[in-house]
């Protein structure tokens, strides 16, 4: 199975052109819950916030921030519960566990699928707003 | 890629129901900016997938609307610690 995990930037989410059908078939949705996604990756995305400089650059942090949100409120809420391997697979690891239960604790307080669920409704609207205008 | 549950509502009906508990029907991909397949290839699950490839100025305005600046934060210093 591929990890497209380990290429994994949120940014690149915005502008990466996918083979979805190939992507989906191969992707390991459990690898963003490892140390290195969940836990390092996560920080660098901090540390961008904490350093920077400028409305321009904060924003660009941010949104990038939100997409984690959206992208993990996703896989705990919706992809995890419907997908049996994905399941077994962080059930079966200390450390996805670990992770796991670490931002869906996070989330459960902070508005669990409803970071998913707003973002998605927004979309939908926004491109039947463009389609019809 | 983002990855959602596949009761999201046809783009052309979001703008009178609001709310996520619609079937979409699998569109032809050249036809429609959402690119949607099922997570496991198999059309009766409950997850398709859309991808950024065609609509990322909608993406990143979705984003933009729905972004909360102190959430954002406090959830990657949360997750930083």
């Amino acid at each position: 199975m591929a990890d497209i995990a380990s290429d994994f930037d949120f940014r690149s989410w915005l502008s990466r052109k996918t083979d979805v059908q190939a992507t989906i078939r191969e992707s390991n949705y459990s690898s963003w819950f490892s140390d290195r996604l969940s836990g390092t990756r996560m920080q660098g995305l901090y540390s961008k916030l904490q350093s920077a400089k400028g409305e321009d650059q904060k924003t660009a942090a941010l949104l990038e921030g939100h997409a984690a949100m959206v992208l993990y409120s996703t896989l705990i809420y919706y992809v995890y519960p419907s997908m049996p391997s994905m399941k077994r697979e962080i059930d079966s690891s200390p450390e996805l566990r670990q992770n796991f239960s670490r931002l869906k604790g996070w989330f459960d307080q902070n508005g669990g699928s409803r970071i998913a669920d707003d973002f998605y409704r927004e979309l939908v609207n926004t491109i039947a707003e463009r389609r019809s205008g | 890629m983002i990855f959602m549950p596949k009761e999201i509502q046809k783009p052309e009906e979001a703008q009178k129901t609001i709310k996520i508990n619609k079937v979409i029907e699998k569109p032809k991909e050249k036809e429609n900016p959402f690119m949607v397949s099922t997570v496991t290839g198999n059309p009766s699950k409950d997850l398709v997938a859309i991808s950024p490839s065609q609509n990322q100025n909608d993406i990143k305005k979705a984003l933009e609307k729905t972004m909360n600046p102190k959430s954002t934060a406090d959830f990657l210093k949360s997750m930083s610690a």
